[in-house]
């Protein structure tokens, strides 16, 4: 008998907690995929021509100002530096050679880091870089007043690997340390700059090459401040063999390392 | 001590019944039965629109303006009842992040790269709206603001009088009716968006978001 009841009860509980009652439910997963986004836009020519025709520009150099502008969108925290690259990673690549090579004296191994750029605005993201020179933003020395390797373009034959701690870069720099050697993720077209700046993702850079008279590229120097100048590596009296010579400047954006 | 026995068989029986038929928190039984019941009864609970949602962003685009689903869910609820007059539901939304820990966080299935920060439950946004504007908050982009798994956004509140099919006035209808001849009123269209912005750590990463749809007494 009480297994009679006890079935009972079973089954009246059964029926009363089954279909008894309104209650269904519908579910909707949800999936998020956020790929890592680095854009970097140039909106400036890919060429530019240094043409010394004229003993003053000897003289002076010749500067191209915002000869490039850099605009960066990125979804992760974030380097931007620049490179001068070539054949050989260390000289520039003669393509022509005027006067039959010049004379006894004549150098076609000028070196990278003759070329000098100005950006505008300074790293921000630089805390923990350990050379003379973190950025670009110092401004271009006087022409009669050499400041070797201050303004020279990092140099290397293997653009794609990040410059160490001591060299420059335009944004951030090397090491991960949050806030300290890399820019946050953001973007030109969202980003407000205080009044009279540019914001940390939109950059103007400067070019110029200071030939000197003789020709000997006084300003082209490393980060630590050794000389490069043809007159230091070469000896004295060499100067530029005048010809047409060519090398590659990269812009790299990368995510923070 | 037989009496004790069948007493503590029976408990069990019923815990085990019980456990059996609770949906995932908080979509529980109801304590009444004037509605029909939508898995055997006449009363019936359809989402006809895919069971998954998803958001790439593959584009810098995507990150600043966000991603829109429209009417990526609908909700068509056909409600019919046992007892005249005393047939009432609700219908709510809630939100569930698959037992991730921290419970405030969506589920990572795979991440990209180590910078950044994990995405949280208030980054998903839901727009519930129907014909007649009778859901809470109708046409407006809502987030589960408590930032908590489980966390609740009525679409049809527990209401202590029974509205029935209104003249299309934005009243939380929540009586018998149906889809079928109420359209507007007891079809739901859910809107999804994502605005990600760009301190977030890349990765793939998911959530679930539950209907529950419950008779209240």
């Amino acid at each position: 008998m009480k297994k009679f009841f006890l079935v009972l009860s079973f089954l009246g509980l059964f029926s009363a907690w089954s279909f008894g009652q309104l209650i269904d439910e519908k579910n909707v997963t949800v999936t998020m995929d956020l790929q890592p986004i680095l854009q970097l836009k140039m909106t400036t020519s890919d060429q530019i021509d240094f043409v010394f025709d004229d003993i003053k520009d000897y003289y002076s150099g010749i500067i191209k100002y915002g000869a490039t502008v850099l605009k960066v969108s990125s979804s992760v925290t974030w380097d931007l530096y620049a490179v001068g690259t070539s054949q050989d990673g260390t000289f520039w690549d003669q393509q022509v050679s005027y006067s039959g090579g010049g004379g006894a004296n004549a150098i076609s191994n000028l070196p990278l880091e003759l070329l000098e750029l100005h950006q505008h605005e300074p790293n921000q993201y630089d805390l923990n870089a350990t050379g003379a020179q973190t950025d670009y933003s110092a401004a271009f020395s006087p022409a009669n007043s050499p400041a070797v390797g201050v303004n020279s373009i990092y140099a290397s034959a293997t653009p794609y690997t990040a410059p160490g701690a001591d060299q420059k870069y335009i944004q951030g720099h090397k090491g991960t340390v949050a806030g300290q050697d890399g820019a946050p993720g953001g973007s030109y077209l969202t980003a407000t700059p205080a009044p009279g700046t540019f914001s940390d993702y939109y950059f103007v850079i400067d070019y110029r090459i200071l030939p000197g008279l003789p020709a000997i590229f006084p300003n082209a120097g490393l980060n630590d401040g050794t000389a490069e100048d043809l007159v230091t590596v070469n000896g004295a009296g060499a100067y530029a063999n005048p010809g047409v010579y060519t090398m590659n400047v990269k812009y790299i954006l990368l995510e923070d390392q | 001590m037989r009496a004790v026995q069948i007493k503590t068989l029976l408990l069990v029986s019923v815990l085990w019944l019980l456990a059996g038929k609770v949906f995932a928190q908080p979509c529980v039984n109801p304590s009444t039965s004037n509605c029909a019941d939508a898995i055997a009864g006449g009363s019936e609970f359809i989402m006809s629109t895919p069971r998954n949602v998803d958001f790439e962003f593959d584009d810098m685009r995507k990150f600043i303006n966000g991603i829109t689903h429209s009417g990526s869910t609908q909700l068509r609820l056909k409600v019919d009842e046992l007892i005249a007059g005393s047939c009432k539901w609700k219908l709510m939304m809630y939100i569930d992040n698959n037992g991730h820990l921290p419970n405030n966080e969506w589920e990572p299935l795979v991440t990209y790269g180590s910078s950044g920060n994990n995405p949280q439950l208030t980054l998903i946004q839901v727009k519930v709206y129907n014909g007649c504007g009778t859901p809470l908050a109708n046409g407006i982009f809502q987030v589960f603001s408590n930032n908590v798994q489980y966390d609740i956004l009525d679409i049809i509140p527990q209401l202590a009088v029974q509205n029935n099919p209104a003249p299309c006035d934005g009243t939380h209808v929540n009586g018998p009716g149906s889809y079928l001849t109420d359209y507007n009123e007891y079809n739901f269209t859910i809107d999804y968006r994502i605005i990600p912005g760009y301190d977030l750590k890349p990765g793939a990463y998911q959530i679930k978001i539950h209907f529950c749809l419950v008779e209240v007494p």
